[in-house]
């Protein structure tokens, strides 16, 4: 028997789910049509009127949304709701070094801390548990939205945020810990500090990790579950839907559930946009028919998965979605930051001399990720003073650190190193094993 | 002066030997060599006979290359030969960025080649003190 937080709502039959999605969308397209431009405009445009929303096929007929349409329009051009009904901002790093913002109002944070709580409960946490939430706390969701979701559910919740590995285990130890939250590498890390700082796992409570943010592998998993003696389980989310618990996995973690009474799955071709049914692979789009801060129609998250309609033995009717196996945009998730080649390139070409072969090289060394980029030099910017380069590969490497808010290694190469690739330049090397 | 090419090589194993094996296949004398070295990358420092041929042979094997202007001046091969050349240096204040050597063909003398900031106000202060330059070898 499967713990539920609302289990009316998580167990609904589907017809009764699909009528609920219906009235939601309904009354979410006549809503955004009449409080943001930006949608009245698009709805415009494609010949589209709230009132041809009549089943939740039509739902083809509404425009996309892209991370650009929201680059665009910053910083609140897509909320639908007044600055003054919205009660908190999140963000997170766009290509262009501008934030992608997201607006919500009570209502929102209540949704969030819905799915949240239910997500939690999906993992078999309650109120007796004690959550340590090792996800940064600020512009970043993972922290807020996993703290209002555990407090939702009644939990012991400790907002410990992330880094200080030695209080983090100290804290496992005399709170007794039953449930970490935080990336699947920190808890790697973590479980690798847990040796060197003398714990074994007789000093330890945990029960069970809600590790997402991050693409991670199974032999993850089974190290993670392993070293820290819980059950790992993933969970997805993105800032522009609502952060974590757009998904869960049940504890028979066979794809994780979308919590479909708030966000309203397809899959698309990545190049028709056309829709796919369920089973094949495509691009994860959502419609966000609970939110009225900034909700978004049919946002494109590039994700690449597919959706799985078969019923669940858990009990939830909600579908499932596979785990994502890569992105249909070159955007790179290093330690839980949203990274795009573009902004490197920017970064680095901003100092002249730089030649325009590099390559950045992701890797994942001590389960944390590490950012190297190898990079050419030209004749005139190379000098015969050590110093000289230092200073030199310093800058370069405070130039794209502050450009994506993460470290970097920069490391010179001659001339020709990289290799040369006819057509398109492999730019990127991802070392990690995902 | 006499022209030093640097080659910027990194700091793995057979990096140095990669721009020393192109330069002795294509004939190139190699006079002096130095490196300079930092965590992940290091400087590759070398005066050859011909360093217009040694520059065109590094340039189209791809290595990043640069010219520096140093200063050579002979050294008596003899107990404080460096001694009295380096008190000049001190004496006109001229700052020294690093410094290195080769063993003439002639035994009784070494060629020191310095690096120094403002080359060539150096060198004129270096002729008042009658301290031997060399240009060629």
């Amino acid at each position: 028997m499967s713990n539920y937080h609302e289990k009316e709502l998580e167990t609904m039959p589907r017809e009764s789910l699909e009528k609920l999605q219906l009235k939601r969308l309904q009354t979410l397209v006549e809503y955004v049509y009449e409080k943001c431009d930006f949608y009245h405009k698009k709805m415009d445009e494609a010949g589209i009127k709230p009132s041809d929303i009549k089943s939740l096929g039509d739902l083809k007929k509404l425009p996309f949304t892209t991370k650009q349409d929201l680059r665009d329009n910053y910083p609140y051009g897509m909320f639908s709701a007044p600055t003054n009904e919205i009660v908190r901002i999140h963000a997170s790093s766009g290509t262009t070094g501008k934030l992608t913002v997201a607006g919500y109002t009570q209502n929102d944070i209540d949704v969030w801390s819905t799915v949240m709580a239910r997500s939690f409960a999906a993992c078999d946490c309650s109120n007796d548990s004690i959550v340590n939430v090792a996800y940064g706390y600020g512009l970043f969701t993972g922290g807020l939205g996993a703290h209002y979701g555990s407090e939702r559910l009644g939990a012991l919740t400790i907002p410990a945020s992330s880094g200080n590995s030695k209080r983090q285990l100290q804290m496992f130890k005399d709170f007794k810990v039953t449930t970490l939250c935080c990336t699947p590498s920190y808890a790697l890390y973590l479980a690798d500090e847990m040796k060197n700082e003398g714990y074994s796992l007789s000093d330890l409570s945990l029960k069970q990790g809600l590790f997402g943010a991050e693409p991670w592998s199974e032999e993850m998993r089974v190290q993670i579950e392993k070293k820290l003696g819980l059950k790992a389980y993933n969970i997805y989310g993105l800032s522009e839907i609502i952060g974590p618990g757009v998904s869960i996995e049940c504890e028979y973690q066979n794809g994780s559930h979308i919590w479909e009474d708030h966000f309203l799955p397809e899959i698309i071709d990545p190049k028709t946009l056309e829709p796919m049914g369920y089973g094949h692979q495509g691009e994860l789009v959502f419609t966000t028919i609970s939110k009225t801060g900034m909700p978004l129609l049919r946002y494109r998250t590039r994700d690449l998965c597919s959706l799985i309609d078969e019923p669940c033995k858990c009990g939830r009717t909600h579908v499932r979605m596979t785990k994502v196996i890569g992105r249909s945009d070159d955007m790179l998730i290093i330690g839980g930051v949203n990274v795009f080649p573009s902004q490197i390139e920017s970064a680095l070409f901003s100092m002249k001399g730089i030649e325009p072969h590099y390559q950045i090289i992701v890797d994942r060394i001590n389960n944390l990720d590490k950012l190297e980029i190898q990079v050419e030099i030209e004749d005139e910017l190379f000098s015969d003073e050590v110093k000289n380069l230092q200073n030199l590969k310093s800058q370069l490497e405070k130039n794209v650190s502050s450009a994506i808010s993460i470290s970097v290694k920069i490391h010179f190469v001659s001339r020709g190193t990289i290799e040369r690739s006819i057509g398109k330049a492999v730019r990127v090397v991802d070392k990690r094993r995902i | 002066m006499v022209k030093q090419i640097s080659v910027l090589i990194e700091t793995k194993p057979g990096q140095a030997y990669k721009p020393i094996k192109v330069l002795g296949e294509a004939g190139v004398d190699i006079c002096a060599v130095s490196i300079g070295d930092a965590s992940d990358f290091g400087i590759l420092r070398l005066i050859a006979r011909d360093c217009d041929k040694a520059v065109n042979v590094l340039k189209a094997e791809g290595f990043t290359v640069n010219l520096t202007d140093l200063i050579g001046a002979v050294v008596q091969n003899e107990p404080g030969g460096l001694s009295s050349l380096l008190a000049v240096f001190e004496e006109e204040k001229i700052s020294i960025e690093y410094f290195y050597s080769f063993i003439s063909r002639k035994h009784e003398e070494a060629i020191m080649f310095f690096k120094v900031e403002e080359a060539s106000a150096a060198l004129d202060k270096l002729k008042k003190h009658k301290v031997v330059l060399v240009e060629t070898f």
